[in-house]
Formats: C-alpha cells, structure tokens, sequence
C-alpha cells in the first residue's frame, strides 16, 4: 500500500461507522413506530 | 378554481410587491431570475402581509380590498420587473445521471403537499388560531384584538396573508396558501444553496430541507416556522452583504425582514436583536444600524403597537408584571402568576445551565428529552451524519471563517439558537426552525468542501442518500392520512370525523345554531372547526373566563359567560348519559363549573355526543394507533329556572 493510503482508508471506515451509528442512534427514537410498522409490535 | 386562482394571485402579488420595493435600491441587479423571484417572493409576503393591517383593522377585511392590493402589487411588480436589467446569463441546464432522479423525487414530494392541501385542515394549532383567526376575521370582516396570550394577542403578519387566501377563495386556498408558501421557502433556499453548492447538491439539499421532519410537520399547516424560514434567509444573507461591503440597502432589507419576523412571531424579536447588533461590525456601521433599526421598526411595529394600545403591553402578557400595569378583564396579577406557573414549566422541560446548553443540541438530534419534540416535527438525522465533516470542515477554514457571507450568515443563525436557549422560550426545537436552512446550508457546504478536499465525497452522498429516503417515507406515512379525501373517497365531514378532535360536537353546533348563539368551549381544536360565534375559554391563557384554580365561584363564572354573552357551552369528555359531569370531569373548574350550573338550573343538556380524541392523526391512520373515545355534551344555558 502506498504511503497515506492507510489513513485514508481509517478515516473512510471511521467515518462511515459514524454514519450509520449515527443513524442507528437517530432511528432509536422510533423504535416502537418502526416495530408497529413492520408488524413487531 | 377559486382557490387556484387565488394562489396564484397572491403569489403574483407578493413577487410583485417585493420586487417593486427591492428594484429601485439596486439590490435586483445583477440577480438571476430565480433570485428575483426567490427574493421578490419573501419580502413581498412580509409586504403583503404588512398593507393588509390597515384595511383590516379599518373593518375591511373582506374579498375587495385583498383583490385591489394584490392587483396593485402585481401592476407595481410588473411595472419594475420591466425597468430591470436583463439577468446575467444562467448556468447551461447540465444534467447529471443524479439530476433526473432528484427532480423526480422532488416531483414526488412535491405532489404529496399537493394531496395535503386538499384536504381539510387537521393540524391542533391551525385549527386553535392560525386558521381559525383569518376565519373569524373575515367572517367578521375586521381584524378585532384578541384578548388571548400565545395565541391571540399575538404578531398576526402572516395571518393577515392567510386571511388573504381565505377571503378570495376559501378554505381551499387557505390549505393551497400555506403549501405554496411553504414550497416557497424551499425555493428560496434553493437559489441561496445555488450561490455556494452545484445545481445537482443544491436539489439534493433543498430535498433534505423540504422533507425535514419540522417542515414535514409544519409547512402545509398554517404553522408560521415555515415561512418565517423565508425572512430569516433574506435577513441573514442582507445582513452578512452589509456587513462585508457596507451596503445601506442591504442593511435595509436585513432590517424589514428581521422585522417581518417579529410581525410575524414574538421569537423574531431574539432574531432582531442579534441580526441588528451584527450591523455593528459593518462596514458603515452607523448607516447599516440605522437603516436596519428603521426598517426593523417599520416592518415589525404595528403588531407591538396594536398589544400596547389593548393592553398597555406591547408583548401581551410578558412585560404585564414588569410594567406594573393594572388588573383589567382580559389579565389580572394572579392569574399572571397562574399562567406563569403553567405555561413555563410546560415549556421548558431542560434546565437552563451551562451542561444542558452545550449537550442540547446533540440530545435534541436524538429526541430527547420527548417534550422537546424534536422526533416527529425536528431536524431528521441528517445534522447528526453530518457532525464530524461540520467540525473538520470548520478547522479547515478557520482563519478565513469570516469573510465569507455564508458564514456570517451561518454565525447569525447560530447566534439567534444560542439567544432563544437562554430566552426562556418554549424548547420544542420546531420553534427555531426558521434558523434552521441558514444552518442547514452550512453544515452542507462545509461537509462538501472538507469531504471533497478529503476524498471522501461520497460519505457525504451517502448521508444524504440514507437521509432522502427516509425523511420522504415519513412523509408517505403522513400523506396516507389525505389519500382518501384527496381521491373523492371521503367527504369533508368524514375526513374531519377522523382526524380533528371533537369534530361531532361542532358538527352538531353547525346544524342546529346560529349565529345569534355564542358556544364556549375549552377545546382548541373546536375553534376552526365551530361556524357560530365562539369563545376560547382555555383554562391558561385568557382569563375573560377566569378558569383558574384560584377562582372557586359558580356565579362569577355565570356572571363572565353573561358578560360575554354565551348561550351554549360543549364539555369534550368525562360526560355521563344523563348528562350530568363525572367526578373525573369535575377534576378542571370548567366541569366543576358545569356541573355546579346543572345543579343550580342555569344548564341544560342540549346535545349528549361520543366523540374521538386523536393523540396522532398520522399514526391513527396507519392503524397504528387508536382513537380514545369520550363522551361529551353540548348544554344551553337557562335563565328562567337558574338559582346561582
């Protein structure tokens, strides 16, 4: 690998984790609404 | 018809308003037609909104003087938009592969407020006075003072343009009033995201703002946020060009939108104070502050002006104690306490320390504390996705942060968030929204620039990609509710039926009174929805109906529904089926009232009605949620056997 391509990869990876844990966390708040709609709940 | 002709006529009229004022400062040249229009738009609804007091408080509030004002702002319009120099020459209309599929989701966003504006208004607050004012004032043809805090005596700007709507073409061109100006407030941040994102970025971010949840939630509702949102970019964006260049016109213009905002809302205030003490830092700062203070003076007084002479309160009832003013019939010293006690505790759930201010805005992206309401009517996940590219993207241009307009702006908005935290004001974060595309804009902006510098691009596509989509099914969830009416599957009454709380109380009241009746009701929801003559009498916020619990007494409460000449009054629950107040009812001194008038023969039951109570219209119906079912009455007042 060439020389800052291992940071850059980090950050990528870093980043998209925050994305969907961010999402994850923002979906939370609707946990019993989106269980009702796919029928859980 | 009616109501599309009246749609657009108003909206010529409020292009051509805005226009006529903004040509002659220059502040038009060199704008491409967008902006012009975008422009045009904003400070002619303010405008329009501005010139409808006098006739209406004159006792003209009727269909003439709406059609000679929109007449003559489309004549004015006209008449400066062709003395204008040609625009510059637009951007080619590149297509990206993106760009057809984000037309084609806006198409569908767009034809989803369609749907709701078709029906009839559902939402609390619209039915409580955003709607149900213009109806009275038009039904009444003159703009009378309304001795209510919150909701009555409060800055009515855009209400006057909703009155508007409402005398041309009715109750359609109400609901098409408020989708239209609401699609406007996204077209204006469109050409404001033009000035700094590509065409095919600036789709993808007017998408995210038209689908936020709080825009979702307010926008085709009579819920001014939405608009406002209009005022705030114009004022921002003004006040950032006179700052940097010096400009006495933009100063001006900053200044009467500012002041628009405060016609329009008493939060505009907050954003006055902190938008005014920005010109400070201008270039010219003497010029910019007294253009923007006499701007924001004329364009946002005569609401203050309309209070004080009512009550001695220019902000009815929030100066009451610190002016020391008088008890009268519509405020009194104890029942200022009582509504104090009430409505600030409600309203702000989170503690107003150091801790909570710097941890607000991260709970409040995940809904919490609930009473915020920052899920269902807040800003969508997209500002929390986006953090981090936020805060690398502002270490990046730190040291050239403030030269540019975007980021004052940016700073403006902020500054006024900040301000509102610390007010005291209600905390549910839909309240700010007229802050929130400046702010929008520059988490955008910054995330772009740092990620494309970064490579990593495409994280922020995804973010919008994720975002999309889901603040669009909400809205597909919401728009379920309207498909039957939309379609001509249901009438007005069964659309009502199912979704406005209380709706067979006042369809009953509408079949059986008259307008020489007067009915009382504590319900909000009822206001719009009741054709007779009707008296508000909340049980926090008016006191011409002292409903307090301080006030133990029957026969002064007979004396007050005397006074204002009440005939009817509709309990909404805790009835039972002879007619008579359960003791749960009797728990609020309206029931206790009731039942203590029945027992005294001052009462009679008129009309005994189950009826549904809606916790969420949209949730019940996606069959998610239930209705609750109470039984309420109607009861008419008695003379000649009452005993109190």
């Amino acid at each position: 690998m060439t020389k800052g391509r291992v940071p850059h990869i980090a950050l990528r990876l870093g980043l998209a984790a925050w994305i969907f844990a961010g999402l994850g966390l923002w979906l939370a708040q609707f946990r019993l609404l989106i269980a009702s709609l796919l029928g859980l709940g | 018809m009616t109501a599309f002709l009246t749609i657009a006529a108003l909206s010529l009229a409020c292009i051509g308003f805005g226009v006529a004022a903004l040509a002659p400062f220059g502040l038009l040249t060199h704008r491409s037609t967008g902006e012009r229009i975008a422009l045009g738009f904003g400070t002619g609804l303010g405008l329009l909104g501005w010139l409808l007091f006098f006739p209406g408080i004159a006792g003209w509030m009727n269909s003439y003087p709406v059609m000679g004002l929109g007449l003559a702002g489309i004549l004015l319009g006209g008449l400066a938009w062709h003395r204008l120099d040609p625009p510059p020459p637009a951007d080619p209309p590149e297509f990206s592969r993106y760009t057809p599929l984000l037309l084609a989701a806006l198409a569908v966003v767009l034809f989803q407020d369609v749907l709701e504006a078709m029906a009839p208004p559902a939402d609390a607050d619209s039915l409580h006075y955003h709607f149900a004012l213009p109806k009275k004032f038009v039904v009444e043809g003159i703009v009378s003072f309304v001795p209510r805090a919150i909701t009555g005596a409060i800055p009515l700007l855009l209400h006057m343009t909703y009155s508007a709507a409402y005398a041309l073409g009715g109750e359609g061109a109400l609901t098409g009033w408020t989708m239209t100006t609401g699609w406007m407030a996204g077209w204006i941040f469109f050409v404001f995201a033009r000035r700094h994102l590509s065409r095919d970025w600036s789709l993808a971010a007017a998408l995210v703002f038209l689908t936020t949840p709080a825009m979702l939630y307010g926008a085709g509702t009579g819920q001014v946020e939405a608009r406002i949102a209009m005022f705030v970019m114009i004022s921002a964006f003004s006040a950032a060009e006179a700052i940097r260049t010096g400009s006495g016109a933009e100063a001006a213009l900053a200044g009467a939108t500012a002041g628009f905002y405060a016609a329009a809302k008493y939060m505009g205030l907050l954003f006055c104070a902190v938008a005014g003490l920005s010109m400070l830092v201008a270039r010219n700062r003497i010029k910019c502050a007294t253009l923007f203070f006499v701007a924001m003076l004329l364009a946002g007084g005569q609401w203050y002006l309309w209070n004080w002479l009512h009550t001695g309160d220019p902000t009815f009832p929030v100066l009451f104690t610190a002016l020391n003013l008088p008890d009268s019939d519509i405020w009194t010293r104890s029942f200022d306490a009582w509504y104090r006690s009430q409505y600030i505790s409600s309203e702000n759930p989170v503690p107003h320390t150091i801790w909570s201010f710097l941890t607000f805005p991260f709970f409040a992206l995940i809904g919490y504390p609930p009473q915020i309401e920052a899920g269902r009517s807040g800003y969508g996940p997209l500002p929390l996705l986006l953090l981090p590219f936020m805060v690398a993207g502002l270490w990046q241009i730190r040291k050239r942060l403030f030269g540019s307009p975007l980021a004052i702006a940016g700073l403006i908005a902020l500054t006024f968030c900040v301000l509102w935290f610390w007010s005291g004001s209600t905390q549910r974060v839909r309240h700010i929204l007229p802050g929130y595309p400046v702010a929008l804009l520059c988490l955008l902006v910054l995330a772009q620039r740092w990620a494309a510098r970064k490579g990593v691009l495409s994280l922020v596509a995804l973010s919008l990609g994720l975002t999309i989509p889901i603040q669009m099914g909400a809205q597909v969830l919401q728009t379920w509710n309207y498909l039957p009416q939309a379609f001509g599957l249901e009438s007005r009454e069964a659309f009502l039926g199912r979704n406005a709380n209380f709706h067979p109380a006042a369809r009953w009241i509408n079949e059986n009174l008259s307008r020489t009746d007067k009915v009382l009701t504590s319900a909000n929801e009822l206001i719009y929805q009741i054709d007779v003559p009707v008296y508000h009498a909340h049980p926090v916020i008016q006191a011409l109906v002292d409903l307090s619990p301080g006030n133990t007494d029957p026969a002064l409460f007979l004396r007050q529904l005397r006074r204002l000449s009440i005939t009817h009054i509709v309990l909404t629950g805790n009835v039972a089926s002879d007619g008579s107040v359960l003791p749960e009812g009797r728990a609020n001194t309206l029931g206790r009232f009731v039942d203590a008038l029945l027992k005294g023969g001052c009462l009679e039951l008129a009309k005994l009605q189950p009826m549904q109570q809606y916790a969420s219209r949209t949730l019940s119906a996606a069959g998610l949620r239930t209705p609750q079912n109470v039984q309420g009455a109607v009861y008419r007042l008695r003379e000649n056997t009452c005993t109190l």
